[in-house]
């Protein structure tokens, strides 16, 4: 018999050591293969992906919350630490009758997670943590943008004629202010993954750069790795007298690792990406001769490429800039290739129910909502855990629905607002052609998925 | 680790009630900065009890004033009401104390904790045996 475990407290330490002693020792007696991870100050004695999977039983003796993420699927028993001080003999007792699996329940806090990281590692796992970190703000944000749109496209902003106060607010919660803290929490979390507590300044630092600098998604990305390991380098190279403990954790440590960090994102990741980013405009630019489907199929291509990233931006903007010169075409097929990927990803849950996870076939419901809204930054948590199967679906599809927009000539007056502003009469031309593009690209989106994604019981073994 | 004569040490209580016991034992250990050890101890005791089973406590502090890992066998005159898992009152405290802001001895009150779940040892420590106390610790570590 096989038996893991994980002991904690939230004050002191000797308690901690003192369960996880407790509960060893009972269970060698009995001939148990038994091995307990002390959560006190640090993690000890961590137990491994694998660890996990080939116990029989999870015990926890906890006077605090642990994460139970890892134990999903596996027979579990949560006991208070004195229980397990006590009575670790009567506490195993209790642990091997345990007939039924933990599950993560909907109203409970792990639920927010649908990254399953138990068989991850290193950098794959840092990524999902950022993710996971980000997620909230996307939904939230979106969501509350798309409410905006509903009092109309304009109606956030004070000069227009339709500005409704109730508008502008959701504006500035949902776009000013949970949007714009999408990328600092993504550097964070990946920093925080990496690094711990030490890592969440110079991640959110590195992350709001990415913001300001241009380097987006992407910027962001390698600025919260790269905050975490340094925050960590200077963790382990930084060292001082028994004394300076405290100062080097709340100053040396801050600072050092917010300036290298900082100045990397100023230097070498942002300048590359600015540089990458400077290079596709020019092309994009030289390209606006070539006929209408290349263009739009090129168009919807990158719109999916980076959902919400560099690429998607220029695409957007550069589409943006063409309705000043009175071409509404380019901006349409941008749109409608930016709500196919959150689309195609809803529509493949509910048509390939076993390629998914019961939490990303939850998750995934908000998508109608995002993709409806085009907010394509819905479909990031998919391609993040699975890239290289779920970018070329969404690609694919996106391509193949701003490909039809342009053939069929659909302009749209509005840069922004999804599903929203085509219940709004005249600004988008062609309404029954824009809506068959989506659709499509949407279903072609939805099949390429759920023909390349792996099972994910798979996916889990692998 | 060496443990020795001076890790043992026995306390006459007059009044048997923890918050003055934890007292005595700062102004025995700590004779000058006795009243921030008490502090301590009795904030960790508030968050939780240290009593543990079998008339033991455990009561611990992080003290910015010391430089490493102690830790004192004590046995008391009397029985304290002292709130352990067993309700049993308690005889002996195993004091830890610890630098503030150094988890590098984490290892050593590790040991020390669970070593406190070994009957063999908790004999040992009652009664005040040295060499048994020390070779239990050795073969832990």
């Amino acid at each position: 018999m096989k038996i893991v475990g994980v002991s904690g407290c939230p004050t002191g330490v000797a308690h901690t050591y003192m369960a996880a002693e407790a509960l060893t020792e009972a269970g060698k007696k009995r001939g148990f293969e038994i091995k307990i991870e002390t959560q006190g100050v640090d993690v000890e004695n961590e137990l491994t992906a694998k660890e996990i999977a080939e116990a029989d039983f999870i015990i926890i003796a906890s006077g605090k919350t642990i994460d139970k993420t890892r134990f999903v699927g596996k027979k579990l028993l949560e006991v208070k630490i004195s229980d397990a001080l006590k009575d670790a003999s009567g506490t195993l007792d209790k642990l091997i009758e345990c007939t039924s699996a933990y599950e993560v329940s909907t109203d409970s806090k792990e639920s927010d997670d649908i990254f399953d990281t138990t068989n991850v590692n290193g950098i794959y796992k840092h990524l999902m943590t950022g993710v996971s970190f980000m997620l909230p703000f996307v939904v939230a944000g979106g969501i509350i943008i798309a409410l905006s749109f509903a009092f109309g496209i304009n109606a956030s902003n004070p000069d227009d004629p339709s500005y409704n106060v109730i508008a502008a607010t959701l504006d500035l919660i949902g776009g000013g202010s949970a949007f714009a803290l999408m990328l600092p929490v993504l550097a964070g979390g990946i920093a925080y993954s990496i690094s711990k507590r030490n890592g969440i300044a110079p991640g959110a630092v590195a992350g709001m750069m990415a913001v300001s600098g241009g380097s987006g998604f992407l910027g962001a990305m390698l600025g919260g790795f790269f905050a975490g390991y340094v925050t960590n380098f200077i963790n382990e190279n930084v060292k001082v007298g028994r004394d300076y403990q405290s100062i080097k954790i709340v100053l040396i440590v801050p600072l050092l690792s917010v300036l290298a960090t900082g100045f990397a994102m100023a230097t070498i990741i942002g300048i590359p990406v600015a540089f990458i980013l400077a290079k596709l405009t020019d092309f994009l630019n030289s390209l606006s001769g070539a006929n209408a489907i290349v263009i739009g199929a090129l168009f919807g291509g990158m719109m999916a490429l980076d959902m919400g990233g560099p690429f998607n931006k220029t695409v957007s903007v550069f589409s943006i800039g063409l309705m000043s010169s009175g071409i509404n075409e380019p901006i349409a097929a941008c749109m409608a290739a930016g709500m196919t990927p959150p689309l195609g990803i809803a529509l493949s849950t509910v048509i390939a129910k076993k390629k998914y996870s019961n939490a990303e076939r939850q998750a995934a419901k908000v998508n109608w909502i995002l993709g409806a809204s085009y907010i394509t930054e819905g479909a990031i948590p998919f391609a993040v855990t699975d890239p290289f199967r779920v970018i070329p679906s969404l690609v694919f599809g996106s391509a193949i629905t701003g490909a039809m927009s342009m053939f069929f000539g659909v302009a749209s007056l509005a840069p922004h607002g999804g599903i929203w502003i085509m219940l709004i009469p005249n600004v988008i031309t062609n309404l029954p052609m824009y809506i068959l593009s989506i659709v499509v690209g949407t279903i072609v989106t939805a099949l390429m998925l759920s023909v390349t994604k792996k099972d994910f019981e798979e996916r889990n073994v692998n | 680790m060496r443990i020795s004569e001076e890790n043992f040490l026995c306390l006459d209580i007059s009044n048997p009630n923890k918050k003055d016991v934890l007292e005595e034992v700062s102004r025995l250990l700590f004779p000058v900065q006795w009243e921030q050890a008490k502090d301590s101890f009795l904030k960790r005791e508030n968050e939780f009890s240290t009593g543990l089973v079998d008339g033991f406590a455990i009561p611990h502090a992080k003290l910015d004033f010391i430089d490493e890992v102690k830790f004192y066998f004590i046995n008391l005159s009397k029985e304290v009401e002292w709130g352990t898992l067993d309700d049993s009152k308690v005889r002996t405290l195993i004091i830890m104390v610890i630098p503030d802001g150094d988890t590098n001895q984490l290892k050593i009150l590790s040991s020390i904790s669970r070593m406190m779940m070994n009957q063999e040892f908790k004999a040992a420590v009652r009664a005040q045996d040295t060499n048994i106390a020390q070779k239990l610790i050795e073969e832990r570590l």
